[in-house]
């Protein structure tokens, strides 16, 4: 379904190059979630943007190879990427996608908007097709001639991603999508989600920063530390037993209500990605680290679709 | 502070905009000092405001660069034919018989004691020359007869032109004092030297000439030839020489006379119409200007923000009354009660500054300036501070008022041009200083007189530009402050 | 035993049918209020920490507002020390009392002034409660290394937007300890900052604590740190507290039926919840100008029964140190 391999993102500030994303790769399959997780600034949201081509304007560099749905798409105009691929493969709900509900246009109007304009539907049709959506995120019908104002925080979240599933994409792209939200709204909307994705087989990138969320929904896990995937595996061995001390110390980080293990914190803080350390970024936060870290790990192969970017692994 | 002002400040130079407009203010502040040391100010008013001293200037005369575009030779300022001798040093004189004969360049001078029956007569004969090489008359001339004696004293006053001809402007009988001609006549009359002209023009050429559309002025540099044959005013290139007679029964008198011919051209600037120098106007109208501006920007903003910080931060019937305030000082119409009040009082410009500033304080600056300090009072550091024990008077000092600096100090700099524009325009409805030299009260001169219709497009134009890089000065610095203080409006 | 050693030393902090409501104003009168803290009893042992957990909306932060006397109570009283809140002169709160509780506040970057430096920020509380020069330098340098932030020069002359979030936090705890408090309240500290940088700050802030002989009323949605964090836990809901106990236990045995939903609806990273649809409560929390009768949970309530409807539960005991607003247990 899609294929990311060495994608390399780089954008330029005022301070210098950000190397925001860095040779990143992963692939995910038909109805199969992925989870970004990591602090704030890892590059998550860039990696996203980069798979969905919403670039901010200063992008220095965009290289590698991002395949949707059989489709390679870097080095594709925007125009191309815009008329074959979003939308029609892959949607995007960003974090402020809430907020960027015009309170007063009708639920109706911003849910059909992307299929009249981008896909010439008629609006008789594009309605119809908006009645199905909303009632398959769990809202009455009625509301769709309501104004975002009258609705609660939860409600304009399953608006805002009704909205990015009127153009049945195959894969939805999203970004902190509760964490706005109080914790009985989160978890109507996590049952939401899951719900969605067995009855019509879609594929999620699920970006959070709260790791405890990411376990709803996530087949397989992606921690992110400055713009690189420092691990990738089924949420079975990520949650349970990470392998990269990142990862580890993450995990180790999350209180956890039904054990008493106890939490622990990395000490430090995430590197500027402006003047990365040399070797290993995570190297100077790191329990383990040895001189070897001062050169790049590689990205060695746990399994067959799994990985790990660390030197503790490197010497078998 | 002063580490932080010195980084914006240098961030400041970056912008082409900031250094412009520095360099303009640097101009009129030079232009200040200049004024401040060559007419200071309780002086420079006394000059201004005294047409006796301004009566050796040419009026209207236009600013002396014109003549680079024109190409024309044109009369700067005004010559002066003074029967006195100027500088003895150059001059020669002896005594030969009973006469005394002073010679000098442009001079000569015949003093003699006549023996007329049993009665001694002085007669003093002058005789001044210059050359008049211009391409355009003189606007006005006029003369001075000065008499020392209770006796009467003859005075006889004729202009040789270059071609021979001599046109009387005086002949008459002169007592002691100072009497001052001119030479302009009212119209529908005639003066003495337009019959004296006709006259000479008969007698030498044989024609009859109509005087009475020329000016008395011309007639004595025109171009005679030209004149009868063709109808054409031109005037006449050459030496003149000035005689002047005077023949007193007081053999120890003296009568002195003083011819100003006056150009066309002064200064930088030029003239208006009492022959003042507009460039001591441009030049003086600046500091006030600066002034003016700055007082009323400065202390209407700072006072606005006190106010709208009070507004906001007590609120409820404090806040309620402003607002009430408020909407009473915005329906008042500022124009109408400004010029009742100087009906009334007579204010001066800073009588009128307490007024724009009382006027300019409220409106929907206050309103703006009272929505951001509601907002910033809702930010989490004013609690914290209210948290540990913060008074209301601290909080709104240290800690309201800071925040609204950044978006302050470019608008104090932006509004500056609008308070000296306000000047200006209330000095042309009247409403103005009555001793102060400024922009507004030059262009309400010229606009009273109407300089436009009449030409004089100087009168106007100096003020206006001054007027117009003054804005541009302070425009350019706010907008640059702005975007440094203000760093989002940078981003688009 | 520890229970002991708390009823030795005491409540430093006891409220009494606390009442907090904003009027709703339409043009001149007032045509209801937002019944923000509508009834609110408990009391804080000396020394402890003491978690009030609630959701978004339910009077948690009007709570805290309240007791750090920034707004009026309508009713009821705060007892601070033995002296009531609500009958202290406004001159005295401002000299006495905020010079013995501390605030720390959710965002760090919205809570320091963004034109003074950390030093000046840190100098503002001393300045206004009149301690010499000498003295608050003094006290800058100590407690920004206690607070980790050292050495501490490196810090005293930089602006607040140099910073980041777990820095400013830091900065802002700093700020809450610099005059010695005996009561610090903290709403919802690190809700804006990493998970790990959340830990180290809850995990240092547990250490000054200690150190300084603090009581700390933690204000959070986050049950997780709260179970890990405090040692007492008060769920607030619509305006009132619905269940008061020890933290862990609460966890393990919620007795309520709305800490139950919350607790049961929150995840563990666990690779198993992907496979399971949680149980929720349906609807929202509601409105508080006008709160249902009885039990405010009732029309949400999977226990519900006629008597909820009609009256109000009362918060009883139901066991040692636990108490519970709720008919089952009546």
């Amino acid at each position: 379904m899609l294929r990311v391999e060495n994608l390399r993102m780089y954008y330029r500030t005022m301070s210098g190059l950000v190397r925001a994303v860095e040779d990143v790769n992963f692939r995910l399959r038909e109805g199969e979630t992925i989870a970004l997780i990591g602090e704030s600034g890892c590059g998550k949201t860039s990696l996203a943007r980069a798979v969905i081509r919403f670039l901010p304007r200063n992008v220095a560099e965009l290289s590698g190879s991002v395949v949707i749905d059989g489709i390679e798409t870097i080095g594709m105009s925007d125009k191309d990427f815009d008329s074959k691929i979003r939308w029609r493969k892959i949607t995007y709900v960003s974090q402020a996608a809430i907020s960027s509900l015009n309170p007063v246009i009708r639920v109706v109007d911003h849910m059909i908007e992307p299929l009249v304009i981008h896909f010439k539907v008629p609006k008789t049709d594009a309605i119809e097709r908006a009645k199905e959506i909303i009632k398959r995120v769990g809202i009455p019908e009625d509301f769709l001639w309501r104004y975002p104002f009258e609705l609660s925080g939860g409600m304009r979240q399953r608006v805002v991603i009704a909205i990015s599933l009127i153009t049945n994409p195959k894969i939805v792209i999203l970004d902190e999508p509760t964490s706005a939200l109080d914790v009985m709204t989160q978890a109507n909307i996590l049952n939401m989600l899951k719900e969605l994705r067995s009855k019509i087989n879609l594929s999620y990138i699920f970006i959070t920063h709260d790791i405890a969320v990411s376990s709803e929904l996530a087949d397989k896990v992606a921690v992110m530390y400055a713009g690189w995937i420092v691990e990738l595996g089924p949420a079975e061995k990520v949650y349970v037993d990470p392998l990269h001390p990142y990862s580890k110390g993450l995990l180790g980080s999350v209180p956890r209500l039904r054990s008493d293990v106890p939490v622990t914190f990395i000490p430090g803080t995430p590197p500027s990605l402006i003047n990365p350390p040399k070797g290993c970024r995570f190297r100077p936060r790191c329990r383990y680290a040895m001189p070897k870290c001062e050169e790049i790990p590689p990205v060695i192969k746990t399994g067959s679709e799994e990985y790990v970017r660390c030197w503790l692994y490197g010497e078998k | 502070m002063s580490r932080r002002t010195l980084i914006l400040l240098r961030r400041a130079l970056h912008y082409k905009s900031f250094i412009l407009g520095i360099a303009i203010l640097l101009f009129f502040i030079g232009l200040s000092i200049y004024a401040e040391v060559t007419w200071p100010f309780e002086e420079a008013i006394v000059l201004w405001n005294n047409p006796e001293a301004w009566l050796e200037y040419p009026k209207f005369a236009k600013p002396e660069w014109i003549t680079v575009f024109t190409g024309k030779r044109e009369l700067r300022g005004s010559l002066i034919l003074d029967s006195r001798v100027a500088n003895l040093t150059e001059c020669v004189v002896e005594i030969y018989e009973n006469k005394s004969l002073t010679m000098c360049k442009d001079l000569y001078k015949e003093r003699e004691i006549l023996a007329v029956g049993n009665q001694r007569i002085l007669s003093v004969i002058t005789e001044i020359t210059f050359n008049y090489e211009y391409d355009e008359f003189p606007s006005s001339g006029k003369y001075e007869v000065y008499v020392n004696t209770t006796e009467k004293v003859y005075v006889d006053l004729i202009l040789v032109k270059p071609n021979g001809l001599e046109i009387r402007l005086e002949g008459g009988f002169y007592t002691a004092g100072t009497i001052l001609k001119t030479l302009e006549v009212k119209p529908g009359e005639l003066s003495r030297i337009q019959l004296n002209y006709a006259e000479v023009v008969k007698k030498t050429y044989g024609v009859d000439v109509d005087v009475s559309k020329i000016e008395p002025v011309k007639l004595l540099f025109i171009d005679d030839k030209l004149f009868i044959e063709k109808g054409i005013y031109k005037p006449l290139n050459g030496t003149y020489k000035l005689v002047v007679s005077i023949y007193s029964t007081d053999i120890n008198a003296t009568a002195e006379i003083r011819v100003l011919i006056h150009g066309t051209i002064y200064g930088i600037a030029g003239t208006d119409r009492l022959g003042r120098d507009l460039f001591m106007a441009i030049a003086w109208g600046a500091p006030i200007a600066i002034a003016f501006g700055l007082t009323a920007s400065v202390l209407s903003t700072l006072l606005t923000m006190v106010l709208a910080a009070i507004s906001a931060w007590y609120g409820g019937v404090l806040d309620n009354a402003m607002a009430r305030i408020n909407e009473i000082f915005m329906i008042i119409p500022f124009l109408p009660t400004i010029i009742m009040l100087r009906l009334f009082y007579g204010l001066d410009l800073w009588g009128m500054l307490w007024i724009i500033i009382l006027f300019s304080v409220w409106g929907s600056g206050l309103k703006t300036m009272r929505a951001m300090f509601l907002q910033i009072r809702e930010m989490p550091y004013i609690e914290a501070a209210r948290a540990y024990g913060a008074s209301s008077a601290r909080i709104i000092i240290r800690y309201m008022v800071p925040r609204v600096i950044p978006v302050l100090i470019p608008n104090i700099v932006i509004a500056i041009p609008s308070f000296v524009f306000l000047e200006a325009a209330l000095a042309i409805l009247g409403v103005s200083d009555p001793r102060l030299i400024t922009w507004g009260k030059v262009l309400e001169d010229a606009y009273e007189n109407a300089a436009l219709t009449q030409g004089h497009y100087h009168w106007i134009l100096g003020p206006a530009i001054a007027l117009f890089f003054m804005a541009i000065a302070f425009a350019l610095i706010g907008f640059t402050l702005d975007r440094i203080f203000n760093p989002r409006l940078r981003e688009l | 035993m520890e229970k002991s050693e708390n009823m030795s030393r005491g409540d430093i902090l006891v409220i009494k049918d606390l009442r907090v409501w904003h009027p709703v104003r339409k043009l001149l009168s007032i045509v209801g209020y937002v019944r923000a803290v509508d009834g609110v009893t408990f009391n804080i042992p000396r020394g402890r920490i003491v978690a009030i957990v609630g959701e978004s909306g339910c009077g948690k932060t009007t709570l805290a507002r309240a007791i750090m006397g920034l707004i009026p109570a309508t009713s009821g009283s705060i007892i601070f020390e033995g002296r009531d809140l609500t009958k202290l002169p406004r001159t005295i709160i401002r000299k006495w009392y905020t010079g013995q509780v501390g605030l720390v506040q959710q965002d760090p970057y919205a809570a320091m002034p963004p034109f003074m430096t950390v030093k000046g920020i840190l100098e503002e509380p001393m300045k206004i409660h009149g301690i010499p020069k000498e003295e608050r330098s003094k006290r800058v340098r100590e407690m920004l290394t206690e607070v980790g932030l050292t050495p501490p020069e490196d810090f005293v002359f930089k602006y607040p937007h140099m910073l980041s979030g777990g820095q400013l936090q830091r900065v802002a705890i700093a700020r809450a300890l610099i005059l010695r408090p005996k009561l610090v309240i903290a709403d919802e500290p690190v809700s804006m900052l990493d998970a790990s940088v959340r830990i180290e700050i809850l995990t240092m802030f547990r250490e000054l604590k200690e150190k300084y002989d603090l009581t700390v009323i933690y204000i959070t949605h986050d049950f997780a740190t709260a179970k890990h964090f405090s040692d007492e836990i008060m769920v607030m809901y619509a305006g009132q507290i619905v269940e008061i106990g020890d933290a862990r236990d609460i966890i393990k045995k919620p007795k309520h039926p709305y800490t139950e939903a919350l607790i049961s609806v929150l995840p563990d990273p666990d690779p198993q919840n992907r496979f399971t649809i949680k149980k929720t409560l349906p609807g929202e929390p509601p409105s508080l100008i006008n709160p249902p009768p009885g039990c405010r949970l009732w029309p949400r309530c999977p226990y519900v029964m006629d008597k909820c409807k009609r009256e109000e539960p009362s918060l009883i005991e139901i066991q040692d140190g636990r108490k519970v607003k709720c008919w089952l247990y009546a």
